[in-house]
């Protein structure tokens, strides 16, 4: 990455690796399989170059990754054709980058085994058809459930008043998941199979909850444990932001269609600020700062619903791929070895039918 | 990449060496002369060292107007497990990712991979059809045909290093999987060696209907036992040469004359060649094609990043436009560009 500044043009941190290079530390439980159901892979001028070879660097540093989710972010969208084709794009490259995994010769990692992309789910029921397109980029079949690498879509929704202020170059409408028009378009996700990924923040939760409840047969997963904001005018003010965002997410579980990534928490939005640190910050240190959030999650959804999540390379500004996984490890420690099973990879495996 | 394949040692018919082609530079001639680049590699293999999409993007890039290219099977990033006969479809998916990539217009105005070439066992017969149905769904409207090498050649069998069957085209269950090509509006790239000409004009008089692009100007061998004898195997090689010209849906990849086994031997030379001194070697080969093809039937290839062990991109498009300089107009777009997208209806 060239970028040394610690916020990049998209408003996240900038990975810098000669910080992370700063601090390395002993795998924990280096066999316990993983399923690493929550990254990118990006190349923009704002966003700095994490491929293929980037990402093997991350899942080769020790932690034994034995698949992966692509999440959709903008990548490799078409510069040609109908507006709302161009992300099937992503889903193609996505698709790519899945097949020199599955090829083997890049060690036993299979990355991107399940492809979750965008569409604008505001195109109503006509989404169907770029769903229908990307369900086929990704090697599958229309009609044919469980065929196929995509596994579903990610429609973002998250915004705030602040956001502009915090340096967010996106602004998004409030009450995205409350439209009609938007619901339309989320109704084709059961009927075709798919999954749905929410990213929100904290206040909007119940937005989510009233969306799970219309739709119970469509599977949800709400992404970096419910975005509880500790910037702008949360700043300071953790405890009550936890008090709130506990409330949402407890009523939020009782979907039982809903299910919880358990990560995200490196992003500048939680206002954790280790990025500040002359050196990076240890499991240890992570685990300690996460566990609240993280512990209430599993208490509200259980581990059958909960999956552990990297967010990489979006996380990385705040510490290494290694350091993560082992803080994961550190708060799941009292877990049974089922649960574990749940939490690391069976969760994940599930939602996204990486076994079919 | 980190981790190539293991296991295979460096293999001298794909070891590019980088610094020998720094040595050498040239103006680009006609450097607005649109080209489609109908045919180059991907790869990332101990025995071929890596040549990805920025390794290609360093060539494309490096002064030529390369508009468009089509990617051609070469076994890379088959899958590692799954039915034996669908492992190839790997290839098309992963070659489908970098053509997106291409597509975003983030790496240039270069098409890259704006057609696939992969590759089925035309030997399962019949069977071959949902191979090939595979394979259409993952080139996304970018699959265009397959190529089944049948290179082979017993007498020179030692330098070659490539064993397989004698006489695959007129095999009978070769031929079953054959005709599912023009059924599914498929194309053929074949691979042989001058010797097995014939049996490629056989199979193009029995299948007037599919399309088929014969790669790297039939293969005139120049090593082992032919090395020596250039003009006897020129005579033998002209004569295959204009009888399968004369099947009108047969066309001509004009390239490929970089690979060692065409017995050159530029790499032994301290400076790689200019473009002067290949197109002097590639001339009598590409005019022979072009008199009996024809220019709407013949076309130029980089056959990249094989024949990058003998020259640079910019030397060997620098020779193909001095072979054709006394062209028209019209006959240089055909050879450079024309015909490559009318064959693979880019």
């Amino acid at each position: 990455m060239a970028a040394s500044t610690p916020v990049s043009p998209t408003g996240h941190f900038t990975p810098r690796n000669d910080w992370l290079a700063r601090h390395t530390e002993a795998v924990l439980e280096p066999d316990l399989p993983i399923v690493d159901p929550h990254h990118h892979l990006v190349e923009r001028p704002e966003t700095g170059r994490y491929l293929l070879p980037e990402l093997l660097a991350d899942t080769n540093s020790g932690h034994n990754i034995v698949g992966t989710v692509y999440l959709e972010w903008l990548s490799m969208y078409r510069a040609a054709g109908p507006a709302e084709m161009k992300p099937v794009g992503e889903i193609e490259f996505a698709n790519g980058v899945a097949a020199m995994a599955a090829s083997g010769i890049y060690g036993k990692t299979r990355a991107c085994h399940g492809i979750v992309g965008y569409a604008d789910l505001s195109l109503g029921a006509a989404v169907e058809k770029v769903l229908e397109a990307q369900i086929e980029a990704g090697g599958g079949q229309v009609g044919k459930k469980g065929g196929g690498r995509f596994k579903g879509i990610r429609y973002i929704s998250a915004t705030d008043p602040d956001q502009a202020a915090w340096g967010s170059p996106v602004t998004r409408a409030p009450g995205m998941l409350m439209q009609p028009k938007v619901r339309e378009g989320f109704a084709k996700l059961g009927s075709l199979g798919l999954t749905f990924d929410s990213f929100m923040f904290h206040p909007q939760i119940r937005d989510l909850t009233d969306l799970a409840r219309a739709f119970p047969g469509t599977p949800i997963v709400i992404d970096h444990v419910g975005g509880a904001i500790g910037l702008g005018r949360y700043k300071g003010k953790r405890d009550e932001v936890f008090a709130d965002w506990n409330r949402s997410m407890k009523e939020l579980a009782t979907c039982p269609n809903v299910h919880v990534k358990l990560g995200g928490l490196g992003m500048r939005v939680f206002g954790f600020d280790v990025h500040e640190r002359p050196e990076p910050p240890n499991s240890e240190t992570l685990a300690g700062l996460w566990r609240p959030y993280i512990e209430a999650c599993i208490a509200a959804f259980g581990a059958d619903r909960c999956m552990f999540e990297s967010n990489f390379p979006v996380d990385k500004g705040s510490g290494s791929y290694q350091v993560f996984w082992n803080a994961f490890k550190i708060i799941a420690k009292g877990c049974s070895a089922s649960e574990k099973t749940a939490l690391f990879s069976g969760t994940a495996t599930k939602f996204y039918k990486l076994g079919a | 990449m980190a981790q190539s394949g293991v296991g295979a040692a460096p293999n001298p018919n794909y070891h590019v060496r980088h610094d020998w082609l720094a040595r050498g530079t040239e103006e680009v001639l006609e450097p607005d002369l649109p080209i489609v680049d109908p045919h180059h590699h991907l790869w990332d293999r101990a025995e071929t060292g890596r040549y990805l999409l920025d390794d290609l993007l360093g060539d494309l890039n490096s002064g030529h107007n390369i508009t468009q290219t089509v990617f051609l099977q070469c076994h890379s990033m088959h899958r590692a497990d799954g039915p034996e006969e669908m492992r190839p479809v790997g290839e098309v998916e992963f070659v489908n990712g970098v053509a997106a990539m291409s597509a975003s217009g983030n790496y240039g105005k270069t098409k890259i991979c704006a057609g696939i070439v992969g590759t089925a066992d035309l030997a399962l017969g019949a069977a071959v059809e949902k191979v090939l149905e595979a394979e259409v769904r993952a080139g996304g409207g970018r699959f265009r045909g397959i190529r089944y090498i049948t290179a082979t050649d017993a007498k020179a069998a030692q330098e070659l290093t490539q064993f397989r069957k004698e006489g695959l085209l007129l095999d009978a269950k070769v031929r079953e999987g054959f005709a599912r090509l023009s059924a599914m509006g498929l194309s053929f790239d074949a691979w042989l060696y001058h010797p097995q000409i014939p049996e490629l004009t056989d199979l193009a008089r029995a299948f007037p209907e599919t399309p088929i692009v014969l790669n790297h100007v039939g293969g005139a061998i120049g090593l082992g036992p032919y090395a020596g004898h250039r003009d006897e195997v020129f005579a033998e090689w002209s004569g295959h040469i204009r009888a399968l010209g004369a099947c009108p849906n047969v066309y001509v990849k004009l390239g490929g004359l970089g690979m060692r086994m065409f017995g050159f031997d530029v790499q032994a030379q301290d400076l790689p060649p200019a473009s002067e001194r290949l197109a002097e070697l590639w001339r009598p080969y590409l005019e022979t094609c072009i008199a009996a093809f024809g220019v709407e039937r013949s076309m130029f290839e980089s056959n990249f990043p094989v024949d990058k062990t003998s020259c640079s991109y910019r030397a060997l498009w620098n020779a193909f436009k001095r072979v054709a300089s006394g062209c028209s107009a019209a006959e240089k777009a055909a050879l450079f560009s024309g015909t490559a997208a009318k064959f693979y209806r880019l």
